[in-house]
């Protein structure tokens, strides 16, 4: 090695030295005195080049600056730059999991994924008990109809709602404390079951039927008009017939008074007009009811 | 249908594989379809050039995604449903496995990611990238999906010395 060539051997060793201790700065050129060594020249500047870029990424890397581009073909990054993907993954998974999305899986992060995968568990569990909760909180245990708290909700939320007229319904159930005192609670309640079930198929899934307790049943109807109320009430008559005709041990019949409420009426009102109207009905059916007893015993 | 054209695609043209394959069945070697589709490119570039092939590729790649959307995917109600849809549908058919890594609700900008890729997972690094076919068939698929036409460009590749793939699919405006 000549004089010349040693100089340059220790001006590209300073270079290596100067990138171990993390100085990225730019290689001074040499080839031009010495043409023989533009590419280790070329090389070692590619190589500062690539550790400058490497050390940038991985400083934003670990500040969390998950938001930067990745470098393009920089090898010395790759597993920075599987890292990164993977956070960033992470990151719209969790923004998923925030908006409601408990289906996310992570099986890229070892430990990791475990706990998170827990957490996610933890979450879906938290959110079953909340919706059972909620669910017995509006519902009668005994029919699954809504109860009398959601009925009076929903009340409220149609009076404040859009969807006018409102048709209220109130329907009690006749002789049901007769069957209790002669069949039996257990097949009384079988009756408030099967009567539950004549409302459900004789409405719309929009509209809401509740138990308010013992045999009285409410519905709110939106946007029906009385038109469309009496309409369901002959629904019922139909659903309530057809039942009927299977020889059972009791029968659903329901005494049944509705009313209309436009914009601005109180449904508080119209709920009392519709009770009224089914306390008018059940006089007339027992009237009927005893004049056809009259009527067979003659 | 077009007279003059032999075989325009429907998802018929794939045929009824099981009757045809009793004993080999649906699976063959990745090297086989690789060997397919690099020599389809290789003939392409020859006869129309570089930028033509790479054309034919995104336009094959979007016909293709159209259907796969229509015939494996269907509708989704969002985003996150489509996405969870296709890392199955992706996954269970051996492509590959996807990633969302961002999505910007107001732009609409969605950077996507596809590891172990069906097109170039352990191919050499050329230096560029080369999943153009996947380019068209992500478009389709969020273009089917979402009712908008979107611009995918693929911005890292195994080919260019990543480990995976970077899709950046942007809404096209007017």
């Amino acid at each position: 090695m000549n004089k010349r060539e040693a100089l340059i051997f220790r001006e590209m060793n300073e270079h290596l030295s100067r990138l171990l201790r993390g100085d990225f700065s730019p290689v001074r050129p040499i080839s031009a005195e010495a043409p023989d060594f533009q590419t280790l020249e070329d090389s070692i500047a590619r190589l500062a080049a690539l550790l400058a870029e490497a050390q940038n990424f991985v400083s934003a890397l670990c500040q969390g600056k998950l938001e930067m581009d990745t470098p393009p073909r920089n090898p010395l990054i790759d597993p920075f730059k599987q890292m990164h993907a993977n956070l960033r993954h992470l990151t719209w998974q969790t923004k998923q999991i925030a908006a409601g999305d408990l289906d996310q899986h992570v099986d890229f992060l070892g430990e990791f994924s475990v706990a998170f995968n827990s957490m996610i568990e933890a979450l879906r569990e938290k959110r079953l008990a909340e919706e059972k909760v909620l669910y017995v909180s509006i519902h009668d245990p005994l029919t699954d109809l809504y109860n009398r708290g959601y009925f009076e909700e929903e009340m409220a939320r149609a009076e404040r709602g859009r969807n006018f007229p409102v048709s209220i319904m109130m329907a009690d159930l006749d002789g049901l404390k007769t069957i209790n005192d002669t069949l039996g609670h257990a097949l009384g309640d079988m009756l408030i079951k099967d009567a539950a079930n004549v409302l459900r198929k004789a409405v719309r899934s929009n509209d809401v039927v509740a138990r308010l307790g013992g045999d009285e049943y409410a519905l709110i109807l939106p946007g029906a008009d009385a038109v469309c109320a009496a309409r369901v009430v002959d629904r019922i008559r139909e659903i309530e017939a057809e039942f009927n005709r299977e020889p059972r041990e009791y029968q659903v019949r329901f005494s049944i008074g509705f009313a209309t409420s436009g914009v601005g009426e109180p449904l508080v009102e119209t709920l009392k007009s519709a009770d009224e109207r089914m306390y008018r009905d059940k006089i007339a059916r027992k009237a009927a009811l005893a004049e056809a007893m009259v009527r067979e015993t003659n | 249908m077009n007279a003059d054209r032999k075989y325009e695609f429907t998802w018929a043209l794939l045929g009824n594989i099981t009757e045809g394959r009793p004993n080999l069945g649906h699976m063959m070697r990745l090297e086989v379809y690789r060997l397919m589709q690099f020599c389809f490119r290789d003939v392409m570039e020859q006869r129309h050039g570089n930028e033509e092939a790479d054309a034919i590729m995104y336009q094959s790649g979007y016909l293709a995604g159209t259907h796969f959307h229509r015939q494996l995917i269907g509708e989704t109600a969002s985003l996150a449903e489509l996405v969870k849809k296709l890392q199955s549908t992706l996954k269970d058919l051996s492509i590959g496995i996807l990633r969302v890594e961002k999505h910007d609700e107001e732009t609409g900008e969605i950077v996507m990611t596809i590891s172990e890729d069906l097109d170039c997972s352990g191919l050499p690094v050329l230096d560029y990238e080369v999943c153009t076919y996947d380019e068209g068939f992500i478009a389709a698929i969020l273009e089917s999906a979402l009712g908008k036409k979107f611009q995918v460009k693929e911005v890292d590749c195994w080919c260019t010395g990543d480990r995976t793939c970077r899709f950046r699919a942007v809404p096209v405006v007017g």
